[in-house]
């Protein structure tokens, strides 16, 4: 199976800081598969999904994501990949207030050409896929609704639509579903989990909340693979 | 570029009316810094309007620049005279095409009285070489004849046969007058935008005629000349303030400027009026470079003011930029995105100013016109103006890179996760 995320002795440390924040031997996902990622907070989660991301350069060893070394590339480099091939949802606050849905939405196509020719594919203009996404993520007739008049479960469903389209090989979330009650969380994560397999994409799914792990392929523990949080908690 | 366009001015909608806010700040700043310049420009066109086809300016000895502003402008007084028979001198100069007495001292509610020859209905030239023109009426013919020039018969509600008495000196209030001796209107002059506007003409023995039973500057006691007695006088002047010369050549102009100047019969000056002219923007000058430098200290205000907003603003924008930067906005959109949102203000501020400077001229004009004698338009941008407005600009730009900076720096600390 072809991997999405290779990680080998992979070191960071944030500047002025005593000691190192992150510290994998190994670390693999594959193409098209369902990750449950959990650990307490200060376990180094965010530091792990900056390092993925691509906002956060490690001091040492091999990131790979979809076969390209991220941990050796340019600055810029990394913000195209990241803007290509995938899709961030975070726990709250996920749209920009003075954008309409749609543009939340079109954002990442905004930014990448490959998602914007990816989104048009089928024919759709992108206004029309944005659309297709958000109602197959069961939110209609909000076009005209202001983002911060959502209700915090249409948000995150947005921000959803916003992580998938134009099709990025992985999609990154962090407690998307930590601000909502458990009937919301259920069918969250049925959406989001159908429209990644659809869409044949690999999930990367970050709670505290174990519960939801059933709905996983794996479920990983940060601190049994990150050595240096073994015993010590740091930011 | 073009989303990052779209993303910066739904940013700054969104943000309306703060920025607002500022935009009339930097408006406000923009017009005071145009209006100097224009009102600066327009001074130098006026004046230099003022006069043409009159080659050399003579008078007393004096500094240039004096001579030509009481000559020519009727700002400030001659502190000498020049006698009557070096007006003859130069009269009959053999270089010389006409040469115009005018004798200046007297004045009508402020505005002054000169006395002068017909011919100087004929000579003078303003402008591009225009002849003065007459609204009505004729020039004097009769010694107690007055031609008014348009701005005294509008302002103070004159028409031809008006008899109207004379004040001796300058100033408006508390002069002695000339009561016993009025004068009729006989023609009122078209305008010209110069200083002809405000000046009651009169012939130079009407000049004299006013003044046979004047001694230092008062009505000698117990001894009166009636008007109609005055023709058995000699009516001559004795002196004039200053004299206009026409050449019948402009190439003599230097050589008749310096046999003027070397009269050994009494201290003369013979002045250029262009050059007199430059003489006085080099005085002047300084004034204008210190207003002008004033000014645009109120636009760098002006824009810290955006930078302040700006930068107050990106506390509560961390969580918009990081979504951005997960995105895919590279550090260097963000930069480009901030600073695309200074200059839409920058830029909207300049286009009102320009909008406020053209009106306050429209509106103004008159006021302008009667008060100051120079002739504002609410013309096309001037060269002059282009560039202050790209300088302006230019620093909103550089202002900009404050705050844009600033969020640079924190979108690669943020990353995806700002620190709240």
């Amino acid at each position: 199976m072809a991997l999405a995320i290779d990680i080998r002795d992979l070191r960071f440390r944030y500047p002025k800081a005593g000691g190192d924040c992150l510290d994998i031997e190994t670390f693999q996902v594959g193409s098209g598969e369902r990750l449950f990622l959990h650990g307490p907070s200060g376990c180094g989660k965010s530091t792990l999904l900056g390092l993925i991301g691509g906002v956060l350069q490690a001091q040492h060893g091999k990131l790979e994501l979809l076969g390209n070394d991220i941990a050796r590339m340019r600055p810029v480099m990394r913000d195209r990949l990241r803007a290509d091939h995938v899709g961030f949802i975070f726990q709250q606050f996920n749209l920009i207030p003075y954008l309409s849905v749609t543009d939340n939405v079109l954002l990442p196509c905004r930014f990448s050409a490959r998602r914007r020719q990816q989104a048009v594919m089928g024919g759709y203009s992108l206004r029309e896929q944005a659309h297709r996404l958000l109602s197959h993520l069961e939110i209609n007739d909000i076009e005209h609704v202001p983002v911060i008049q959502l209700s915090v479960g249409q948000q995150q469903r947005v921000a959803a639509a916003r992580a998938l389209i134009g099709k990025p090989q992985i999609v990154i979330a962090d407690e998307p579903t930590s601000a909502l009650d458990a009937d919301r969380q259920a069918a969250f994560l049925d959406l989001l989990i159908r429209e990644c397999d659809d869409a044949n994409a690999t999930l990367i799914f970050v709670s505290h909340d174990r519960r939801l792990a059933r709905y996983f392929h794996r479920e990983i523990a940060l601190t049994s693979v990150n050595r240096a949080v073994s015993g010590e908690v740091l930011p | 570029m073009k989303p990052l366009l779209h993303l910066a001015w739904c940013s700054a909608w969104n943000r309306r009316s703060t920025l607002a806010l500022i935009l009339v700040a930097i408006a406000l700043s923009v017009t005071m810094l145009l209006g100097v310049e224009r009102l600066r420009s327009e001074a130098h066109r006026s004046f230099s309007l003022s006069v043409s086809g009159t080659d050399l300016v003579v008078g007393a000895r004096t500094s240039p620049v004096q001579l030509v502003l009481y000559a020519v402008f009727r700002i400030g007084e001659a502190t000498s005279n020049i006698g009557w028979a070096r007006v003859q001198e130069i009269t009959d100069h053999p270089l010389v095409a006409w040469a115009v007495p005018v004798s200046l001292g007297d004045s009508h509610h402020g505005f002054p009285v000169m006395g002068t020859t017909a011919a100087y209905f004929d000579h003078f030239r303003y402008g591009d070489s225009t002849p003065l023109v007459m609204e009505t009426g004729g020039p004097f013919r009769d010694i107690f004849e007055v031609v008014l020039g348009a701005e005294v018969a509008k302002r103070l509600g004159y028409r031809l046969g008006e008899r109207i008495v004379l004040s001796h000196g300058s100033g408006d209030h508390g002069l002695p007058e000339h009561e016993d001796k009025p004068f009729t209107v006989s023609g009122i002059l078209a305008p010209t935008g110069t200083p002809v506007d405000r000046t009651l003409h009169i012939s130079l023995e009407g000049m004299t005629a006013i003044h046979l039973d004047w001694v230092g500057g008062v009505p000698m006691p117990g001894f009166a000349i009636p008007q109609e007695h005055v023709k058995k006088f000699d009516l001559t002047p004795r002196e004039v303030t200053a004299v206009l010369v026409g050449l019948k050549s402009r190439a003599a102009v230097f050589k008749v400027q310096r046999q003027i100047n070397e009269m050994s019969t009494e201290p003369l000056l013979a002045v250029m009026p262009g050059v007199a002219l430059e003489q006085l923007w080099q005085v002047v000058g300084v004034a204008e470079k210190t207003l002008l430098a004033v000014s645009a200290m109120v636009v760098i205000v002006g824009l810290s003011g955006l930078v302040a907003v700006i930068l107050a603003s990106l506390g509560e924008r961390r969580r918009e930029l990081a979504i951005l930067r997960s995105v895919g906005a590279r550090p260097r959109d963000i930069l480009i995105l901030m600073m695309t949102e200074s200059l839409l203000v920058t830029l909207g501020g300049i286009l009102l100013g320009i909008v406020m400077l053209q009106s306050a001229s429209l509106l103004l004009a008159p006021y302008v016109q009667a008060w100051y004698g120079i002739t504002l338009q609410a013309n096309m941008l001037s060269p002059s103006e282009m560039k202050l407005l790209l300088a302006v600009l230019g620093v909103g730009l550089l202002a900009g890179l404050v705050p844009g900076y600033r969020a640079y720096r924190m979108s690669l600390i943020d990353g995806l996760m700002p620190r709240i």
